[in-house]
This record gives C-alpha cells, structure tokens and sequence, in this order.
C-alpha cells in the first residue's frame, strides 16, 4: 500500500538535494538560461547584483575562462570572487583595464617634448623581468636614444 | 627600445594584415605585452635592450610616444633629439640621431643645444605635428599694420 508521508518526505528530500547541488557557490543562480554555462552576459547580471561598482567584465571574463571556449564551467566560474579581487588590487598580470579604455589612455597627449626638455625619467623592467633600468642611472655617463614602438 | 601599445593591433581600430595572421591583439595584461615583445625581439634579431612600459601606459604618455617616436637623451638630462611621432617623424629622428652621436663620437663631447627660438606661428606643441591636415598649417603671415610696427 503507498504511504503518502514516505513518499512525500523522499521527493522533498530529492528537491532538496537537486537544488542545493545545482544551486551551490552561485553557478545555479547565475546561469539563467540553464545550459550549465555561464556566459559573459550572465556573469555581469550576476556581478551587478553581488558586487556592485564592478566594471572589469571582460578582464574578469578573460581571467576565471582557462579554456577559452566563451563561457564559464562551474568549475571555471568558482574562481570568481578572488579573480575579481585580483583585478580589482590591479596585481601584475591582471589588467586594471579592459582594452577599448587602455586604448585610450595609451594615446593621451600631454604636452609635447621638445629638445632642451629634461627628459621624463622611468623605471621599466627589461624583457626577462630580472632587471631594472632607471633612465637616471646613465646621468653623466652616457647618452641614450629611446625608440618607442610595437610590433605592429 | 621602450616597447608600448601596439599601433595596428588586430581587435584595433586599424589593424593591419599581419597582425591577425600573427596573432598581436591589444595587450590585455603586461604578460602579454611581454609576450609581444618577445616575438619582436626574436622576428627581428634586435640586439638593443628592450624595456617594457606598464599597463598604466605612464611612460608612454609621458613621451607622448604613441605609435612610434625616437628621443635622444644627453648626459645632462636634457633632450638633444626629440622627433615627431609616427611614421613621419621616425627617419628623420633616427637620422638627427646618428648625427649628433657621430658628432659626439668624433669630437668626445656633446654638441651643444640649439637657442630657444621663438614661435612665430604659435603652433606650440608639437604632439599632434605628425597627423596629416593637422599641425601642418603655414604660419600665420603679419599684417600689413603689424609689419609697420603698429599693435
């Protein structure tokens, strides 16, 4: 004979276990379209509501998708919180800014150097990121031509 | 050599056709930019030091640098070379460059600045000299009254 409390009492159970497995750390929440993807829409609608003032989307979405498949696993998107931090602290390696902004910034013009100028110093790391060169260190010593460029 | 921004990026707003083939895309992060100028440093052979700017672009914008610019730096701190930037003003940086290094490598000590003129036409900074239809404008020629002496 079918016992309704058992029944009742197990399907509860079921719901309960589903919701809390799919629902942890967020990823349910997040993934609204439910295909067990987050996308870079989706990540945003979520950050806006857990961590408002965030603005770094793409280099958060760039940093937490290893794969770059164009959206995030669960285990992809567990890393959020601390990425986030990470680009928020600006430590080298992340980008403080995402590329249209750091296009920007590049092409600034402060006012034009001219010769007679002094000549703005630097510290700037050399390529192997061992040593440091200090554009004063060659005061008294040595003229220096710089040559600013890419590769493009 | 200062490696900065890249000037033809493939997600740029110009970008050029090797760029895509090789892969240079707008630096994200300074690994990246590293990264970059690596590829340079190997493709072509450079034997000069090669230092990397920062993501905040601060020596960059303190040279007012991009996309390509020469300067020269005398021992003193001052500025004996500092050309136009872009395209334009490179050869002719590089060329006042081996001028006044092989003055001073002949003469074992620095050509001296030229006198601070002053600006007639009052084009000022130069940092926009490079872009064409800009900055290239003919002085404003005087007045008839002005010539005469009269303000």
């Amino acid at each position: 004979m079918f016992q309704c409390p058992t029944f009742l009492s197990v399907t509860m159970l079921v719901i309960m276990i589903c919701t809390h497995t799919y629902g942890q750390g967020g990823f349910g929440e997040a993934d609204a379209n439910r295909d067990a993807k987050v996308d870079a829409i989706e990540l945003e609608r979520n950050f806006a509501e857990k961590l408002p003032g965030f603005t770094q989307f793409n280099a958060l979405f760039k940093e937490l998708d290893a794969d770059k498949d164009g959206s995030l696993s669960e285990k992809e998107f567990a890393n959020r919180m601390e990425a986030a931090r990470k680009i928020m602290a600006g430590q080298p390696g992340t980008n403080r800014q995402p590329g249209a902004a750091n296009r920007r910034n590049a092409r600034q013009r402060p006012a034009g150097l001219k010769i007679g100028d002094v000549a703005p110093t630097f510290q700037l790391k050399s390529l192997d990121g061992k040593a440091e060169t200090d554009l004063d260190s060659f005061k008294g010593k040595k003229p220096v031509v710089l040559i600013f460029g890419s590769y493009t | 050599m200062v490696y900065i921004n890249e000037a033809h990026a493939a997600d740029g707003r110009n970008p050029v056709a090797y760029a895509k083939e090789k892969g240079i895309t707008e630096h994200d992060d300074y690994r990246e930019r590293c990264t970059t100028a690596q590829m340079l440093v190997d493709d072509k052979t450079l034997t000069i030091p090669c230092l990397i700017d920062g993501m905040d672009n601060k020596i960059n914008q303190a040279y007012s640098a991009w996309p390509d610019r020469i300067f020269l730096v005398r021992t003193d701190g001052k500025l004996a070379v500092a050309a136009d930037r872009g395209p334009w003003g490179f050869k002719p940086g590089l060329e006042a460059s081996r001028q006044w290094l092989k003055l001073f490598s002949e003469s074992g000590t620095e050509p001296e600045l030229p006198a601070v003129k002053k600006d007639p036409a009052g084009k000022g900074d130069d940092a926009d000299s490079f872009r064409p239809g800009r900055g290239n404008r003919a002085p404003i020629a005087p007045t008839q009254s002005e010539k005469n002496g009269v303000n």
